[in-house]
């Protein structure tokens, strides 16, 4: 390792840690480096403006993060909680049950975890209050199955690990969807067993005329994956097509089937996805700039050496990863994770022969679950407002749901398949 | 917060741009799929388009502090420490700001004569050009703060 990467290293590391803006410190901690090395600071621009910054397949990131927002304006949320209710309310635990069925489903049209805590959250919280379950359970089980928003395609996060990785979207768009139905089912267990004893109450069953009065109200929303995964998996668009066809689709639905949206409501939605995705391309151009460097001097290769001189097997390294993930989650934005992790582990992911899918879907997974763990995560202080109850208080809550999706997580490391048959299947 | 007149221009553009975004895709989709006559500039436009609505709004995440950082640091300092590192954290911004601005001219000068291939526009204006914009909109909100700091303890 030279000095001069050393410098980045360490500068970058501790700028980090000093709450500076993570795309200005990673670029601050490269330009020494680049005048030691005598690279013309133009790289600086030419990586932030044009490259892959401007690739067609990195735009549906902005377009499904707006079709999500428009879904969650658009009045669908309280009309997924209904069709949820009628359909498994009755089952004991019931709103909890609710509560993670219309997180995946809800996964289907949004692609972000803070979607739905800041969406169907606010709608689920108020409906279990209603029926007198207890704040720490509604905050704890919200949070929970946020995680399942972005794992379910369309998936935002997923789109990011594409074009890091320079993998097909739709084969991780299918990647995602046993293990998202896998996390619902496992947290589905979890409030089975944790509400055994707690008399929680449960809807009545529903009479089948009911429950296709519920089912009519969600039908068209729905369809909104059914629209993506087809059209991608049959050829009929690309990704980022199929992002903008959602993006149509959620305004249709809004404006003209439940006409909950309003031109001042669209446009504001477009104004707040605009400035979002500013923050997170500034940080993607930044990250190609310290890759940049990383690839200068070889880290790649490094890495691969020390991990076969360890004899490190295929599932001990994404278990030891995953592990990295979840502790770095604790105190690392989900989306900084992608740029900071994925261009240093994925020569080693690359050499090792692991599926860039399967390790794509774990990882995501893993770095999602930041939105819960302490002290940092977004979901718990996101709930916390929206509750009034303790920071504390929904953190103890909260971590008994991290068993389920651990186990989950560790389930899709040891069977990868679980992951990548579905692709394989339909996508050779 | 009260915007002012510029940020809200700033956010206004940052989604028009966006519109039409989605509106040139689902065009060249049209086009394709039913005159089967697909645009060979969607791409190209898309890649400009995007770049020119984050560097349009890029600036006003300083205002409304949404900049992606780790604070876990800066969360456990006292009042004072914390206005130290916010104050380090803008020195380092400011470095950043300045060597993005001056790069930015010296490749909109050496890049000026060459053309994008679909729309034949200078890359210079279609790219760097807004990097530039971006980095100097964040600087002069950067600015403005300390200005209106400066001015308030006068």
């Amino acid at each position: 390792m030279s000095a001069s990467l050393l410098v980045v290293l360490v500068l970058s590391g501790l700028l980090l840690m000093m709450n500076v803006p993570i795309w200005a410190a990673l670029i601050f901690a490269c330009i020494p480096y680049f005048l030691l090395n005598q690279v013309p600071l133009t790289i600086l621009p030419t990586q932030m403006s044009t490259g892959t910054i401007t690739s067609f397949l990195l735009l549906a990131f902005p377009l499904f993060t707006l079709a999500g927002r428009l879904m969650n304006t658009g009045g669908v949320t309280r009309r997924i909680f209904d069709f949820a209710e009628a359909l498994i309310g009755w089952i004991p635990g019931g709103l909890g049950h609710v509560n993670v069925m219309a997180s995946m489903i809800f996964a289907g049209m949004s692609g972000s975890a803070v979607a739905d805590i800041g969406g169907l959250g606010v709608v689920e919280i108020k409906g279990m209050r209603e029926k007198g379950y207890d704040d720490d359970f509604s905050a704890a089980i919200t949070i929970a199955s946020s995680t399942i928003g972005p794992i379910i395609p369309p998936s935002a996060p997923l789109v990011l690990y594409a074009v890091m990785a320079n993998e097909s979207v739709g084969r991780l768009f299918l990647g995602g969807v046993v293990p998202g139905v896998l996390m619902g089912v496992a947290l589905m267990v979890m409030v089975y067993v944790y509400s055994r004893n707690k008399n929680y109450a449960v809807s009545p069953r529903p009479t089948l005329a009911g429950l296709w009065g519920h089912s009519k109200t969600v039908l068209l929303p729905l369809l909104n994956p059914v629209i993506i995964l087809s059209g991608m998996v049959g050829g009929v668009f690309t990704p980022t097509e199929a992002a903008a066809v959602a993006v149509a689709y959620a305004l249709c639905l809004g404006k003209f089937v439940y006409r909950e949206l309003t031109w001042r409501t669209i446009f504001t939605d477009c104004k707040e996805t605009a400035k979002f995705c500013s923050t997170v391309y500034v940080i993607i151009g930044a990250a190609l700039i310290f890759s940049t460097v990383l690839t200068r001097e070889r880290i790649g290769d490094l890495l691969i050496d020390t991990v076969r001189s360890y004899a490190v097997g295929p599932t001990a390294l994404v278990l030891a990863l995953a592990g990295l993930i979840l502790l770095l989650g604790c105190f690392v934005e989900v989306t900084a994770m992608f740029f900071l992790v994925l261009p240093v582990v994925m020569p080693v992911i690359e050499a090792m022969n692991i599926s860039k899918v399967f390790f794509g879907v774990v990882f995501t997974i893993t770095a999602v679950l930041g939105v819960l763990t302490p002290p940092f995560g977004l979901g718990l202080f996101m709930v916390t407002g929206m509750t009034g109850i303790a920071f504390d208080r929904v953190v103890r809550a909260t971590l008994p749901f991290l068993i389920p999706l651990i186990v989950t997580i560790v389930l899709l490391i040891v069977f990868p398949s679980i992951v990548t048959f579905l692709p394989d299947l339909l996508m050779k | 917060m009260r915007q002012s007149w510029f940020s809200r221009v700033q956010a206004g553009l940052g989604a028009v741009l966006l519109i039409v975004i989605v509106l040139s895709i689902l065009a060249s989709i049209v086009a394709r799929a039913i005159f089967n006559a697909p645009f060979s500039w969607t791409v190209e436009l898309t890649s400009i388009l995007v770049i020119w609505s984050v560097y349009a709004t890029l600036g006003l995440s300083y205002p409304e502090r949404t900049q992606l950082s780790i604070s876990v640091l800066a969360d456990r300092l006292p009042p004072g420490g914390r206005r130290a590192l916010d104050v380090l954290a803008d020195g380092i911004l400011t470095v950043v700001l300045l060597v993005m601005l001056v790069s930015c001219w010296t490749a909109m000068r050496m890049n000026y004569g060459m053309t994008t291939m679909a729309l034949d526009i200078s890359v210079s204006l279609a790219y760097y050009l807004a990097a530039g914009v971006g980095a100097l909109s964040m600087l002069g909100y950067l600015v403005g703060k300390y200005w209106r700091t400066r001015r308030g303890a006068a």
